[in-house]
């Protein structure tokens, strides 16, 4: 049977070639409508998002709006400089020529969104694959279905229909999507579906980016500050309920500092939440009930030091910290996605680093510590995504920094003029004279000995200190 | 299983061990490359004479003057590469360390290709020692001399164990490819390359793909035509056709193909003489499967020049091709042999077209003295690369980087583009235990005054110029001391 969104593909391709979408004064139009939404349907952003997951509303307009309009005002800042063709450095023989690379639209993208995060892990991409030139398709998450709603009907009263769609999509759907060709998917998910998309993709030879997941480890060492440190990893932890791709999902301490850690971070958040976390409109809650019951089933491992109450009509896990959980259990299994924090005790920064190292490369690592060394340390010993020093979250809101994974966490990378770049070919561009043929017979036959010494002679690149005469 | 899952099994252990990644170990590395090239001149240049038929002097500048050149370049750039890069930070962030580290991958394999064996494993092999990765290098067993000495000599220059070298065919590229790697390098042709980044995607392991397609050459009736023919028959028929970036087939004005055609001859006879075959400067065919499948497309066509074929030495002649089908066979597939299409178009905007119903080419090329058109052709058209007014030269400039796009490829490399391909860019943010002050803002519970201030801190603005700028740091700087002093 034909496939359901063939039609789709095929009108966005149709304007694709018309050209509609290259000039800059168009993406920038666009761009603006962009903001427009963000802006006037920021309450309703907020409102959807609270349907979807109970998310405080200062969390969807941290997260949601305004991370976007910093990407948006980001974008529209630079973009006539991103676009611009790069000039090339030449070398000896195309002294004359000129040498730049040219900033290509890919065509027709695809955009898959995530639930966690709604409308940023949608618009985001989208800001900078409009930037780039490209038409776009998105695919918002059917698991949050007032947002999907929402940008399904509003975002469509604010961007050019020709070239620009959205869809919805549950997995069956999903996977026909996926079967037609695109010149590039932008993919945020977890790492099991990310298989599928290459794999999907690989059949068209389509390029991807995919922002995955893992197990993000976060080492407290001994010498730091522990309420300030409570506070940034419970902040970390918490936010969203959990369910943040760069959340810490678990701390790796010596003894000593899970025993001062434990309080402090009950203090922490109990300053945010209250005695009762349930009652703050500041603690989000599980999207959904499947999510619900793979959460909550994780609460069985180790021992409950802080927390543990659930409340299933509500999807309600109340902020819990989990103590003596072995490597084996079951919450060290797979990515927590939730508001429980992991504390697993090692006797030393080296230990801390080869568990680290010893499994998959996680999308961000933390450590924490008021010595220098010691966070370079687990920095330039480990592997991840990204790596923030004494804090969680925060070097996502830097649009300078590329955010995406490494291995099972994830490839490519985007936010700020690096989503502009995933979205562009880079395309090598040479233009020469007709004049100057004399130089080029030394490159044709017939060849003779005395070209060959020519050649040489000409082209060989001597190392700075190397002696010509030897 | 065994053998390639213990070689890479081996890389991997001594990538984890760390000692690829120390830059002095990076440019021993390179130096030691350099002079295997340099002492090994010789056997590289007769094994590629073995494997294609191609003399010295092309050898020697097809295959080792760019190695040679972009192994100084490396040498001489790695620290400034391989540096932490610092990046511009936001109000909030202004007393941290922000920057890009770029990181080893891990372990990446090269899947060199037969046409230009020697350095197609070269040059990825250079770029991906440079970024601190083990390599597990693959050439392909269809240029066999070249593989087997690939083989023989980068042990005795490398670390063993970091890049260790694996022979063979199709069997033992698809056991490598089932094992993990942390990126992919292929170059060859499009259907396999479907199948490499099928099983790249098992392992999540991103992937660079430098693949072919049908290169079109459009020549505008405004424009130099000897200077045009003379370099388009260098690059159709180098390596007797078989170029990843060779024009593959030409697009013109009727009324000026025969001139195209005279000026080709005129420059064939001047390049190769009167008898082709008995020219030491042409190459042959790698082998009989692919003379077939040229020699097969020549069915049907009008031969305007050449067509004269031997199987025995697998020798084609510097063929023409005119009044070609756009339906015919030698138009469905990329030809990768000395058999040259002309195809009439009556203007530029037919070639647009043309060239845009087809699959995006890895490389485009436009003859024409009009700046303004070559311009619109670029703008209006996709391809891997582009050069004006030549054919093939983007290839030899490494500040360009070199790639596909669509059906020919994805993902660039050459010079610094090598470099980052095989790195890992990794953000790093460093800030202080202290100044908890800020960091306030964002703790619930929340209130408006604090969504106020966490606007004020990470919002971006529309450039307001460098003093507004100046100013709103100043702003900041004391925010923060009031923020710190009121919580």
């Amino acid at each position: 049977s034909e496939n359901p969104y063939a039609g789709l593909v095929g009108r966005l391709r149709a304007a694709w070639l018309s050209g509609k979408t290259r000039p800059l004064e168009y993406r920038v139009a666009q761009l603006e409508a962009l903001g427009r939404f963000l802006g006037e349907k920021q309450q309703d952003i907020l409102e959807a998002t609270a349907l979807d997951m109970r998310k405080p509303p200062f969390e969807a307009e941290f997260s949601e709006v305004l991370l976007c309009k910093n990407e948006l005002n980001e974008a529209l800042n630079n973009l006539s400089q991103w676009v611009k063709d790069e000039q090339a450095d030449k070398n000896l023989a195309t002294q004359l020529d000129s040498a730049f690379i040219r900033k290509d639209p890919y065509g027709v993208v695809l955009i898959i969104g995530a639930w966690n995060y709604p409308i940023y892990i949608l618009l985001a991409p989208l800001i900078g694959a409009i930037a780039a030139g490209n038409c776009v398709i998105l695919k918002p998450s059917e698991v949050t279905k007032n947002s999907e709603n929402l940008v399904v009907e509003a975002l469509p009263r604010y961007l050019d229909n020709d070239c620009f769609a959205v869809v919805t999509a549950g997995v069956e759907e999903t996977t026909r999507l996926l079967e037609n060709k695109f010149d590039y998917i932008f993919f945020t998910g977890s790492p099991r579906v990310g298989r599928m998309v290459m794999m999907a993709a690989a059949k068209h030879l389509t390029p991807v980016t995919l922002e995955l997941g893992g197990k993000n480890p976060c080492y407290v060492s001994d010498s730091c500050d522990v309420q300030n440190v409570a506070r940034r990893v419970a902040w970390g932890r918490f936010f969203n309920a959990g369910q943040t791709c760069i959340a810490p999902d678990y701390v790796l301490c010596s003894v000593e500092m899970r025993d001062k850690l434990v309080p402090a971070l009950r203090e922490a958040i109990t300053e945010f939440y209250g005695s009762e976390p349930r009652n703050s409109p500041d603690f989000a809650r599980i999207v959904g009930d499947k999510q619900f019951q793979r959460v909550r089933a994780l609460l069985s491992s180790g021992r409950v030091a802080i927390g543990g109450q659930t409340d299933e009509r509500e999807r309600y896990i109340a902020p819990t910290v989990l103590v003596d959980v072995q490597p084996s259990d079951p919450a060290m299994q797979e990515e927590i996605f939730g508001p429980i924090l992991l504390i697993i005790t090692v006797a030393s920064m080296d230990e801390a680093i080869d568990f680290i190292n010893s499994r998959e490369r996680p999308l961000v690592v933390y450590a924490f510590s008021s010595n220098s060394k010691v966070v370079n340390q687990v920095l330039e010993r480990t592997s991840s995504g990204g790596f923030c020093g004494n804090d969680t979250l925060m070097h996502v809101t830097l649009t300078s920094l590329p955010f995406g994974g490494i291995g099972s966490s994830g490839l490519g990378m985007y936010h700020g003029r690096f989503t502009f770049d995933t979205f562009t070919h880079h395309r090598g561009c040479l233009q020469r004279g007709a004049g100057l043929e004399p130089i080029n017979t030394l490159r044709y036959p017939p060849y003779g000995a005395h070209k060959m010494g020519l050649v040489r002679t000409a082209t060989t690149v001597k190392r700075r200190g190397d002696c010509a005469l030897l | 299983m065994g053998r390639t899952q213990e070689v890479v099994g081996r890389a991997r252990a001594a990538f984890r061990s760390g000692r690829s990644r120390p830059l002095e170990f990076r440019m021993r590395q390179l130096k030691n490359l350099e002079r295997m090239v340099q002492e090994k001149e010789r056997e590289i240049l007769a094994a590629i004479k073995a494997d294609l038929h191609k003399c010295g002097h092309n050898a020697y500048s097809h295959e080792i003057m760019g190695v040679l050149g972009e192994l100084a370049l490396t040498m001489e750039q790695l620290p400034t590469w391989a540096a932490p890069r610092p990046v511009k930070k936001n109000l909030l962030t202004l007393r941290d360390e922000a920057y890009i580290c770029p990181e080893p991958l891990g372990v990446v394999l090269v899947i060199g290709a037969w046409n230009y064996p020697f350095v197609l494993v070269m040059q990825p092999l250079i770029g991906a020692i440079a970024a601190g990765n083990a390599v597990v290098v693959k050439p392909s067993e269809v240029s066999e001399h070249t593989s087997q000495l690939i083989a023989d000599i980068l042990p005795q220059y490398l670390d063993k164990e970091l890049y260790p070298v694996v022979t063979g065919g199709v069997p033992e590229t698809t056991e490598l490819l089932a094992q993990r790697f942390d990126h992919i390098l292929y170059t060859g042709n499009s259907a396999v390359g479907k199948i490499v980044m099928a099983a790249a995607a098992k392992h999540l392991t991103p992937v660079t793909l430098e693949l072919g397609g049908k290169s079109p050459c459009y020549i505008d009736n405004d424009c130099d035509l000897d200077v045009a023919c003379r370099r388009i028959t260098w690059g159709k028929y180098m390596n007797c056709g078989q170029t990843c970036i060779a024009p593959d087939y030409i697009l013109c004005h009727p009324s000026i193909q025969s001139r195209v055609v005279e000026n080709i001859k005129a420059t064939l006879q001047e390049f190769y003489g009167n008898d082709v075959k008995k020219c030491p400067d042409y190459e042959r065919i790698i082998n009989k499967r692919h003379f077939k499948r040229i020699v097969g497309l020549l069915e049907g066509q009008k031969i305007a020049h050449g067509g004269e074929t031997d199987e025995a030495s697998c020798f084609i002649a510097p063929t023409i091709l005119t009044d070609v089908s756009p339906e015919s066979k030698v138009m469905e597939e990329e030809i990768f042999g000395p058999v040259l299409p002309i195809l009439s178009v009556k203007s530029v905007d037919e070639a647009i077209e043309f060239i845009n119903s087809r699959e995006k080419p890895l490389a485009l090329y436009v003859f024409s003295n009009d700046k303004k058109l070559i311009k619109r052709v670029i703008s209006e058209t996709s391809s891997g690369g582009f050069t004006g007014n030549d054919v093939i030269m983007h290839f030899f400039l490494s500040s360009l980087p070199f790639g596909g796009v669509g059906n020919s490829g994805m993902g660039a490399y050459h010079g610094k583009h090598s470099f980052e391909t095989f790195s890992h860019h990794r953000s790093c943010l460093i800030k202080d235990l202290k100044m908890e002050g800020t960091n306030k803002l964002r703790y619930p519970p929340s209130s408006q005054k604090k969504l106020d201030w966490a606007k004020f801190f990470v919002l971006k603005r529309f450039n307001k110029g460098r003093v507004g700028l100046m100013v709103l740091a100043l702003l900041g700087v004391v925010a923060a001391l009031v923020i710190k002093v009121s919580w």
